[in-house]
């Protein structure tokens, strides 16, 4: 019985075979189904390209941001620049009368009147920081006032550090050094590289009122990792494999907010208290830094403390 | 003692009295003020300074020009002329130095650091 019922089975499909156009019927839906395929795939494919145009222009978009922000932040500092020459005249002069006037009142006053001349002193005190923010906005608006020549960076590092040992030592700082032996001579202007260091260590030092540690580091290394300004785009300070000189000063500190982590650079950005800081010691930092076609970054936790990482260019670039 | 003769040229009136006044306090100098430099070289062979204190930036004539006049003229070219400024840079003073400034002094300056100033040029003369 079963045998005769495959038989019937059997022979149906066979029938089916020779119905006079299923062949071609199947052969068409073959088609179909195969165009429904390559439909599915090109569609695939284009969402695919659609992603990556979409990732390229996001990426082509925030470049283009960085590069507005570096122009818009490159003219300000040429307004701040130009802005400091036109007023330092100007200012300069009624400070040198506040300053001569208190000099005269100071020898005038008997000297039991200490209120008297406690009220000159902050005058005087209140003038001369004037004329210090003065003198620190002209000194860096002018590029080409750089005197470059080959130095020891450890050295310029160490007699920094001798300058603000003091206020290191008063403010429990131990100083630990990891500087490499035989780096390579930079072209640097002696005086501007130690106002840096002295800016940073002084920064460390008011960050650890308390105590802590400054680790000072110097190491030669080849870039390998695209960053900002360092890469084969057309306005990278450093490229792809070049070796540049890093110096770190990293102290356990109280750290920098990350909200103020993008306006430390700003000139007259601080937190510090407003007898205590111009907020233009770390603006000069980087206009120095910039002067020498260098770059410096800075990293901080709230609370952890904070690293400055400066990359020194050793290349000829710096002769031109 | 003699006293020395100081010549000060500045554009600024009060910067001119308090300077005078605190210099003249001393006891040690007799100071000559200008507020326009228009008539220098017959000012200075008027009064015959030991030393001439000249401001750079001046409306009328600035410190470039009085140099100039003075170096030139044959009874004022040889006094020590110092130049205060509130622009003191080192392309300033090169100009300067090349008309034959003798030493600057940057403003704003104490009453102490101007004194020192003068008796170190004039000690030197």
């Amino acid at each position: 019985m079963v045998k005769s019922l495959k038989k019937t089975k059997t022979s149906r499909r066979g029938s089916r075979k020779n119905i006079p156009g299923c062949k071609k019927t199947r052969k068409k839906l073959g088609r179909v189904l195969q165009d429904k395929i390559n439909l599915r795939q090109a569609i695939k494919n284009a969402v695919e390209d659609n992603r990556k145009i979409k990732e390229e222009l996001g990426n082509s978009l925030k470049r283009l941001k960085e590069v507005q922000a570096q122009l818009i932040h490159a003219e300000k500092m040429e307004a701040v620049g130009r802005m400091a020459s036109g007023v330092a005249h100007e200012v300069k002069n009624p400070l040198g009368i506040i300053l001569q006037c208190i000099n005269y009142l100071e020898e005038e006053l008997p000297p039991e009147q200490k209120d008297n001349h406690q009220m000159l002193e902050m005058m005087k005190n209140s003038a001369k920081r004037a004329d210090k923010i003065v003198r620190t906005l002209l000194s860096f608006s002018r590029a080409e006032e750089l005197k470059a020549q080959e130095q020891d960076i450890n050295a310029v590092i160490e007699s920094s550090i001798g300058m603000v040992q003091d206020k290191l030592k008063f403010n429990s700082v131990e100083i630990i050094y990891q500087l490499a032996e035989s780096l390579p001579k930079l072209l640097v202007d002696r005086d501007k590289i130690e106002q840096v260091f002295i800016n940073l260590f002084n920064n460390a030092a008011d960050a650890m009122p308390k105590g802590g540690k400054l680790y000072v580091r110097s190491y030669l290394t080849e870039l390998k990792t695209p960053k900002d300004k360092i890469g084969n785009r057309g306005n990278d300070i450093f490229k792809l494999g070049e070796n540049a000189v890093i110096v770190e000063v990293e102290d356990t500190g109280e750290g920098i907010k990350e909200d103020n982590l993008n306006k430390i650079f700003d000139p007259f950005f601080t937190t510090k208290k407003r007898m205590e800081g111009t907020g233009l010691g770390l603006w000069v930092v980087k206009s120095i830094i910039e002067m020498h076609k260098s770059l410096i970054n800075v990293e901080s936790k709230s609370g952890q403390g904070t690293k400055f990482t400066v990359i020194f260019k050793i290349s000829d670039e710096m002769r031109s | 003692m003699e006293k020395k003769k100081v010549m000060i040229v500045d554009d600024e009136e009060d910067f001119l009295k308090i300077t005078k006044i605190n210099l003249e306090k001393t006891g040690r100098y007799e100071v000559r003020t200008m507020l326009d430099a228009a008539d220098i070289v017959s000012e200075v062979k008027l009064f015959l300074p030991d030393i001439i204190l000249l401001d750079i930036l001046m409306p009328k004539m600035d410190g470039v020009e009085v140099c100039k006049l003075l170096k030139n003229d044959s009874a004022a070219g040889n006094i020590p002329i110092v130049t205060l400024s509130g622009l003191d840079t080192d392309k300033d003073r090169q100009i300067m130095h090349k008309l034959g400034v003798v030493d600057f002094l940057a403003k704003p300056m104490e009453k102490d650091e101007l004194i020192a100033k003068i008796e170190e040029v004039l000690q030197r003369k």
